[in-house]
């Protein structure tokens, strides 16, 4: 190192330190203010933060310990109403894309990315149980964006990526990768691959980690911490790669630069084979996301839509789902069943099921190329780079709907349900609790949840609850009984014109079995897609409204 | 100072003999971080916040560093934001920004804060810690969070985007 270049900055850096003047007087008076107001903190209760459309936000502290003259505070994670989002404290680290989003069970863990002008090799965890992030230490490898990151129940295992690529760089693939074990934060490195680096794929199957990068692909054997050779699949490149039937076997499909597909494939990790599959029906690639049973490709569609296919391993076969009005850049995520899909402005689910899409209400803020995990109650999304190309600093939480439904449709002006005039039986009052207590919206968002699964079966509906629904929400029938008489419930199609039908669903709340209060809900689909004969056609949901029954 | 089961609560006036002795050198050092006074002295408040409670409980033997710690992960926190207003000020026309921006000083002209205010956030910590904080480079690599390693490399970036102004200025 030159040291008179050392010595130089060091002198120049005390000049310039000297140019910071003195603190301004208020400061010492704000310091202390602060700290007077954090000394009168026993129980906190932060004041309810409004989201976009709904939810109080509450935060309380709860005291969990006392020791001496202190005591401790565990601040619990705001409660927000389903189908509301709430605002993630800040995190430790700074924003960036492309990183390692991984959910453990207990936390978020991200780590890696970019921004513009660097890769970040360091990471953090976030509990939405206490709302708390905590730093992460330095990983043992480069910082690195495009990383593959797999849970495998105790570790996260990081692996591949790219360095560099800013402004007229190029990208620098990375064969390298580590493991983090959450517990006691510790990092070690993984031993060298036979793969070659890039963006990986990695799935954890069969307790074994596989990762895939371009043409080549291996299995890390955890307890062995040794990497094993995967047979070549009888694809040009695995462009994507995800579990796939009962998560025994794992589904490759292989995406050409022109963003043709080339073919999909099959691999079962105990044998070691690969099967070729059928191509996908679907133009293009942009995601591959596991759903219960199988797997769905999205791929280009016109602009500002995606067109979907499902995977059924059963018949080895691909089934086409349907176009859904979603930017190309959107992040998929799977919950019970349904696809959410998350990009630019748009935020909707996609019944995995029908194809049928429902807008549901977006964040506050636009994102792409961020992180994204469900926890099991929450779908949290941090960072990314928003549409200016500036990154969103910070994260946001979902907490779904029951059964899938969500308020983005225009609210009905009348409101029948009953829901505070029924007899105010204890079971009725939990049921309505159930159902959200939301009256007539609570009925929306049991129509957007089932109406299509209603309307393929649709020749003389009026039975109650399919045993679909059943297999797809146990206990169903206990939750429904009490606050709506599903036997009464109604669905009539009527085709509007060559593209159109009208689809009325009637439902019946029989609050003492004496008196009833009908809703008659309207819902009208248009466009081209799959009707009720079974032709090709997908449904977009135009509007959504109630009546006085 | 160690925790006891008869830990001492300590009082204000302990706190503000605390931030008496540390504030001058944190504020000196979040400058140099973010080159700008009113936000250094943020940067300074928010680390006296965040380190309150813990120092409160008596957890703190040696304040100073703490602080230190919270100053770089403040400014690191917030140097994006700042880089982010930067670029929108400079889409603006006029001058609508406001704000005590080091900028608007006499010495503006000096070429060192304007290269070490064009390093990455990464480079000018470390440079930053090493060669104004005299840290070694395992402390810098401790506050920074990150490692021994990517802090060589840091600042071996750093002083080699330096050295062509240092050396300009030299012939000058």
């Amino acid at each position: 190192m030159d040291q008179e270049l050392e010595s130089k900055v060091r002198e120049r850096l005390a000049r310039m330190a000297d140019d910071a003047g003195a603190p301004s007087p208020d400061l010492r008076r704000r310091v202390l203010r602060e700290a007077a107001d954090r000394r009168r903190l026993r129980f906190v209760l932060v004041p309810a933060a409004a989201l976009a459309t709904v939810a109080a936000l509450v935060l309380a502290a709860l005291v969990v310990q006392r020791d001496g003259n202190d005591v401790v505070t565990v601040t619990p994670a705001p409660s927000v109403e389903a189908g509301a989002w709430r605002t993630l404290p800040e995190a430790p680290i700074a924003p960036r894309e492309e990183m390692v989003a991984v959910w453990t069970g207990t936390e978020m863990i991200v780590w890696g990315g970019r921004d513009d002008e660097q890769d970040f090799d360091d990471g953090a965890a976030f509990n939405p149980k206490t709302n708390e992030w905590r730093p992460l230490p330095a990983a043992p490898i480069a910082g690195r964006h495009g990383a593959a990151g797999v849970w495998t129940g105790d570790r996260v295992v990081v692996w591949g990526g790219v360095e560099g690529g800013f402004g007229n760089a190029e990208e620098s693939p990375l064969n390298d990768g580590a493991v983090l074990d959450p517990k006691s934060s510790e990092w070690r490195t993984l031993p060298k691959a036979p793969i070659s680096g890039g963006r990986p794929q990695a799935v954890f199957a069969s307790g074994e980690v596989i990762v895939a990068a371009g043409i080549s692909a291996a299995t890390y054997v955890i307890g062995e911490d040794r990497w094993r050779p995967v047979a070549a699949a009888p694809l040009r490149r695995i462009s994507r790669l995800v579990p796939s039937g009962d998560g025994r076997q794992l589904l490759a499909v292989a995406t050409d630069p022109d963003a043709s597909i080339s073919g999909s494939a099959v691999y079962d990790p105990i044998d070691g084979d690969w099967t070729k599959a059928a191509d996908p029906p679907t133009p293009g690639m942009l995601d591959l996301v596991a759903v219960d049973g199988g797997a769905v490709i999205v791929g280009s569609g016109a602009p500002g839509s995606v067109l979907t296919s499902r995977w059924i391993p059963d018949r080895g076969a691909w089934s086409p789902l349907g176009t859904h009005a979603l930017p190309e850049s959107a992040v998929l995520w799977v919950f019970a069943g349904d696809i959410y899909g998350f990009g630019g402005k748009s935020f909707v689910v996609i019944d995995v099921a029908s194809g049928a899409v429902t807008h549901l209400t977006p964040p506050d803020v636009s994102s792409s190329s961020h992180g994204m995990v469900f926890t099991g109650e929450e779908i949290l999304i941090w960072g990314g780079a928003q549409e200016s190309g500036a990154f969103l600093d910070g994260g946001r939480a979902y907490t779904p709907k029951p059964f899938g439904g969500d308020t983005a449709q225009p609210q009905p002006t009348t409101t029948t349900t009953g829901e505070d005039e029924g007899p105010g039986t204890g079971s009725e009052n939990a049921c309505a609790g159930d159902f959200s207590g939301r009256g007539e919206e609570g009925v929306r968002a049991f129509v957007d949840a089932f109406y299509s699964t209603r309307v393929r079966g649709a020749t003389g509906v009026d039975d109650c609850i399919t045993q679909e629904m059943r297999q797809q929400f146990p206990g169903i029938e206990n939750r429904c009984e009490v606050c709506f008489k599903l036997p009464l419930l109604r669905v009539s199609i009527e085709q509007a014109d060559a593209n159109s039908w009208a689809v009325t669903v009637s439902v019946e709340k029989d609050c003492d079995a004496a008196s009833c209060n009908p809703i008659r809900t309207e819902v009208i689909f248009v466009g081209p897609g799959k009707n009720v004969q079974g032709e090709q056609r997908s449904f977009v949901v135009r509007g959504l409204e109630a009546v006085s029954g | 100072m160690t925790l006891t089961k008869e830990r001492a609560v300590y009082d204000q006036t302990d706190f503000a003999a605390a931030f008496d002795e540390h504030h001058r050198a944190l504020h000196r050092l979040a400058f140099l971080l973010c080159s700008d006074r009113t936000r250094a002295e943020d940067l300074v408040a928010e680390a006296f916040a965040r380190v309150y409670p813990r120092w409160r409980k008596g957890g703190i033997e040696d304040l100073g560093p703490y602080l230190r710690q919270a100053v770089v992960n403040q400014a690191r926190g917030r140097w994006r934001r700042k880089a982010l207003e930067d670029r929108e000020e400079a889409r603006q026309t006029g001058d609508g920004r406001g704000g005590r921006l080091f900028d608007d000083t006499a010495v503006d002209r000096d070429e060192l804060r304007v290269a070490l205010a064009s390093l990455p956030i990464k480079q000018r910590t470390a440079i930053v810690l090493r060669y104004f904080e005299d840290c070694t480079e395992a402390e810098t690599a401790r506050l920074m969070e990150t490692s021994v390693g990517t802090v060589k490399s840091q600042v071996s970036r750093g002083l080699d985007r330096l050295k062509g102004v240092l050396e300009d200025g030299r012939k000058s």
